[in-house]
């Protein structure tokens, strides 16, 4: 039964604060806290309330093995343990802003493969992040078939596992990621948040994903 | 004299005498001229496409000593923003004057303007905002549209203090014969709009064909125009209709928006 598969409480590697200037205390005071506990146990309350045996898999094959969660069960389970698995990943994935902080030397290696070079990058990011409607998120992948570095916007909390892709680095674009201190500005945003990105995390992904 | 230049406008030089009457050179603010009215009192230039009968406002028109007229015309754009019906703090303390500030002013004020750029010198500026959002049905231009058409029948569905009335007696028997009870009805409007997952909209429609009454759930932009029902009220559960005042506890604003509900404006609607 799901008490086999450990979920718990996403850590915050640093201070709520640590972010500033570009994402502010007061949003990730409530992302990251009220959120990580309310995601969770409306994950736990899914499980229990589905009562779907899981064995001993963790989320990220829950994620990639949607089609063998029974359907009736598969919207709650994409859309809950998505949430709760984006946001652990999210919390690692950004890091205090420091000088000179930009991708390590296998994933700027990548990226300059698949987009020409960092500014492309960031262009082809930015204008994925802005173009995503309502609610979801951008992520930075590697292609399995290709092992080549790829943007994929997904809708709501849906994850790139579902869609065979893995993800290295996600920016979650739902309004209350960014609404207390950017409005509607969304661009904004997407341009200051690279400023946080944890290019060691990432590093470390691409070089699982790349094995 | 001087010349007034407004927002937009444009410099449009009649070389045309118009016979010394000054009452027929002097227009007054804001009066909508079409463009063979403007062509007639002699102002021509970049403004007319070949054939067209432009609508637009002329701000200032000068009737010079020789008699010719110096006007300045802004087109009119074609999506305008409509009024809200109350004051931005009217509806304390459920939803705050800053939360309608934004919502209203950059949010649906924004969808306007991007309407109206996104379809500059097309045939869609012909259309009004519910033709647009039932023929494109998706794309940009759709979530434009149908955003205009939901936000303005947002404020339509609040009004100050709204929860306070009872609702008018057909919507009562409507609701009471679809649902059950107005409590079931509550619970349900509830579930949809708390439940909805990401970005949309909490809609109490009426089936046109059989009059009932029944909730929906629309994500995004969605609109129930295009599944052929009649809306009657909405609540926005877009994040940004809500974070500032409630962050996210979107049950407490839905709890709230049931202290503003309009619905004298839902019974206005029904068939």
């Amino acid at each position: 039964r799901m008490s086999h598969i450990v979920y718990k409480k996403s850590e915050l590697p640093y201070a709520y604060g640590a972010l500033e200037p570009y994402v502010d205390e007061a949003t990730m005071k409530i992302h990251a806290d009220v959120d990580r506990a309310s995601k969770l146990n409306i994950l736990l309350k899914t499980l229990a309330s589905h009562d779907v045996k899981f064995e001993e898999k963790p989320v990220d094959w829950l994620l990639q093995n949607l089609d063998t969660v029974p359907e009736e069960h598969r919207v709650a389970l994409r859309n809950n343990a998505g949430a709760w698995y984006n946001h652990d990943l999210f919390w690692k994935m950004m890091q205090p802003a420091s000088e000179g902080n930009k991708p390590h030397s296998k994933v700027s290696h990548a990226l300059d493969e698949a987009f020409g070079s960092f500014n492309d990058f960031k262009q082809n990011f930015h204008a994925i992040s802005t173009g995503i409607y309502g609610s979801g998120w951008s992520w930075l992948c590697v292609d399995p078939k290709t092992k080549q570095l790829v943007i994929r916007g997904t809708p709501n909390q849906d994850n790139p596992l579902s869609d065979g892709y893995t993800p290295i680095l996600g920016l979650d674009v739902w309004e209350h990621a960014y609404f207390l201190k950017y409005h509607y500005q969304r661009g904004d945003y997407v341009n200051n948040w690279f400023h946080v990105v944890n290019w060691g995390f990432v590093e470390q992904l691409y070089e699982q994903a790349t094995k | 004299g001087k010349m007034y230049r407004g927002a937009g406008g444009r410099l449009l030089r009649s070389i045309a005498r118009n016979g010394g009457r000054k009452g027929a050179a002097t227009r007054s603010f804001g009066t909508k001229l079409s463009g063979s009215r403007l062509a007639s009192i002699g102002v021509t230039g970049a403004v007319f496409a070949a054939g067209s009968a432009l609508a637009a406002t002329l701000l200032y028109s000068q009737l010079n000593d020789d008699n010719t007229v110096v006007a300045y015309a802004e087109e009119a754009p074609a999506f305008s923003l409509p009024a809200l019906p109350y004051a931005k703090n009217a509806l304390e303390p459920f939803i705050s004057q800053e939360t309608l500030n934004f919502h209203y002013e950059k949010h649906h004020r924004g969808y306007i303007v991007k309407l109206n750029q996104l379809t500059a010198g097309t045939a869609h500026q012909k259309k009004s905002v519910e033709e647009l959002l039932q023929s494109e049905k998706s794309g940009k231009i759709f979530n434009l549209a149908a955003q205009i058409y939901n936000h303005t029948f947002y404020w339509n569905s609040m009004k100050p203090n709204g929860g306070a009335s009872q609702p008018p007696a057909k919507l009562l028997e409507a609701i009471n014969s679809s649902f059950g009870s107005f409590e079931n009805f509550q619970k349900q409007f509830n579930e949809a709009a708390v439940n909805h997952f990401g970005s949309g909209w909490a809609w109490l429609v009426q089936d046109p064909k059989t009059k009932k009454l029944e909730i929906m759930q629309t994500h995004d932009a969605g609109c129930p125009l295009n599944d052929g029902k009649v809306p009657l009220l909405t609540c926005d559960v877009w994040e940004h209709a809500y974070y500032i005042d409630y962050r996210n506890d979107r049950a407490s604003y839905v709890n709230s928006w049931w202290k503003v509900v309009n619905y004298d404006f839902a019974a206005s609607q029904m068939k």
